[in-house]
């Protein structure tokens, strides 16, 4: 049995619905206890910047309060009632049933449940989400390939210029929604047509068009290849692996520029875009150059707790445009053993001669925290999630919150992505090591 | 080895009576191949006592509880946390589930027999 963490980071496999309730108009009904839906919120929800999914909050989600009676008699013909019920009050698109630990301990067939709802007025599709098998991200997985297998249909027809969008995971990526609008700004400026699922101005009509894609961007070191594989197992879309929200000029030039190189599109326009951007980019940043320039003290390296994804994006905008050095990476997702590789080559893909940083995959955000507690560079910056602001404290570092559980405060449409992106992420980072006087003020 | 279930029933053969209602219980003798024997019935006082709700946060919820501590299993109707909260101290599980009998008995030694080592509920 694997030890207990402290300071978690994740959520249960159950915080994959939040993948589901990022689409607009889908909704799970969840066979579990009554207990089990609450705890990813505090992952994902409320704590994460005050996010909560619309138009289903987390509040109003159908739930089969598994209890003693159902693990006895199962729970099947519970679930049955409560999808029934579900259909007739709710003004739902699609709806996902899911199951959780016990459910699942117990044996209840709930992909016979939702089969037995075939050509009911609101389509019903299953998704198993044992916790016992992985953390939000396993469910995020099971969510998408739920609907992929059971949901979409052949269109019959290509678009070479739509690209689906994955890689970003709503919530968990805290600046999900803010990141997903900007992005589809940006691949329309370059001429492609976005495809993305979730979130404001996007919902089932969105995923219905995932098979004509001309192919599919995965922005991630690892998320979303698998369902990229799936896609183009069943459909031949192929697949563009980009390691990371790109934050930052340098970054989000390399971007476009591989999207111009691997659609075949308008190079001039393409670079005309990445001019303009640029010098934008690099007026906002000459604004505050003056006042970088009078910091008592600038730190000149970090460290790094939390999701691979945000350390990816945050290491390459700290390293190859900030100029800032990592010292340690702790990466607190669980990570598969045969992905770590790849994750680790990603966080050493920067432009820096001595790379002697280390990367750390640890699920014990505890234990992380204790080792940093325990060996650190004074005056040093933290990027991490809430769970870390003390820590960096304690430590006499500065903080800048970048990934789930962001903690409680309203995020708003606030991303990092891109070039605007780099612009408030090198605002925020310097704004914190003007302002917390353990950084600042001393000698 | 045989074990007891507790049934919350008014006519011996469907489990219609909410526990605080019941004024007895009928007490089953299940053995190791789920053959069962109705082998008492057990006078209890009604923890709801003719519509006047005097025992959720006193005695008489335990003494119910008491004088079932021979069982493993009590079935009836309905039931609030209370009743569940003083079977639990005595590792009795109480399910609330409206069905006959003879249906009822074959799933719980079904599920005793799949989960008795690993689960407690």
């Amino acid at each position: 049995m694997a030890e207990c963490i402290e300071q978690s980071r994740v959520a249960c496999a159950l915080g994959g619905i939040y993948t589901a309730l990022a689409i607009d108009g889908v909704l799970p009904v969840t066979h579990t206890g009554p207990g089990c839906l609450a705890q990813a919120s505090d992952i994902l929800g409320r704590v994460n910047g005050g996010q909560a999914p619309v138009p289903f909050e987390e509040s109003v989600v159908p739930c089969t309060d598994f209890c003693n009676t159902d693990v006895v008699f199962g729970g099947g013909e519970h679930l049955r009632t409560v999808i029934e019920k579900t259909i007739q009050y709710y003004d739902a698109k699609l709806i996902i049933a899911v199951d959780g630990c016990t459910a699942e301990i117990v044996g209840d067939d709930i992909e016979e449940v939702a089969e037995s709802f075939e050509g009911s007025r609101i389509p019903v599709i299953s998704a198993k989400l044992p916790g016992f098998v992985g953390n939000n991200l396993f469910g995020h997985s099971q969510i998408l390939k739920s609907i992929v297998n059971q949901y979409l249909e052949p269109t019959g027809e290509v678009n070479p210029l739509q690209v689906n969008v994955f890689g970003i995971v709503p919530f968990y990526d805290t600046f999900w929604q803010g990141t997903l609008e900007k992005l589809e700004e940006l691949l329309e400026a370059i001429g492609l047509e976005p495809n993305i699922i979730y979130g404001h101005g996007h919902g089932i009509e969105n995923v219905k068009k995932i098979p004509s894609a001309g192919f599919n961007l995965v922005l991630s070191p690892w998320i979303d290849l698998d369902i990229a594989k799936l896609l183009e197992q069943k459909y031949k879309t192929p697949y563009l692996q980009f390691d990371n929200v790109p934050i930052g000029p340098t970054e989000t030039t390399r971007f476009i520029r591989k999207l111009v190189e691997y659609a075949g599109l308008d190079q001039v326009r393409a670079e005309s875009y990445i001019k303009k951007s640029e010098d934008r980019y690099y007026y906002y940043i000459s604004r505050h150059q003056a006042f970088v320039y009078a910091c008592k003290y600038v730190p000149k390296d970090f460290y790094f707790i939390g999701s691979a994804a945000a350390a990816v994006s945050v290491t390459r905008f700290m390293v190859n445009d900030v100029g800032s050095v990592p010292l340690r990476i702790y990466i607190t997702d669980n990570v598969p053993k045969e992905r770590q590789e790849d994750v680790r080559k990603s966080l050493y893909d920067v432009e820096l001669e001595e790379k002697d940083y280390e990367v750390i995959f640890t699920e014990d955000g505890g234990l992380a925290a204790a080792d940093l507690r325990k060996e650190h560079e004074d005056r040093s910056v933290v990027f991490g999630s809430n769970w870390d602001l003390l820590t960096a404290r304690s430590i006499g570092s500065a903080f800048v919150p970048v990934c789930a559980p962001y903690g409680q405060t309203l995020i708003g449409s606030k991303n990092y992505f891109g070039y605007e992106g780099g612009v408030a992420l090198f605002s925020d980072y310097y704004a914190e090591i003007v302002t917390n006087p353990q950084v600042a003020f001393i000698g | 080895m045989s074990y007891y279930i507790a049934v919350a029933t008014s006519d011996g053969e469907i489990i219609d009576t909410h526990f605080g209602h019941a004024s007895s219980f009928l007490i089953l003798e299940v053995d190791d191949l789920g053959n069962y024997e109705e082998i008492e019935d057990r006078e209890v006082r009604p923890a709801c006592g003719g519509g006047e709700c005097h025992a959720c946060a006193g005695s008489l919820m335990n003494e119910i509880a008491e004088s079932l501590k021979d069982v493993d299993f009590v079935l009836c109707a309905r039931s609030g946390p209370h009743a569940e909260e003083a079977l639990r101290r005595y590792g009795i599980a109480l399910l609330d589930v409206m069905m006959p009998i003879s249906r009822a008995v074959p799933k719980i030694h079904k599920f005793r027999q799949r989960y008795r080592r690993n689960v407690v509920i």
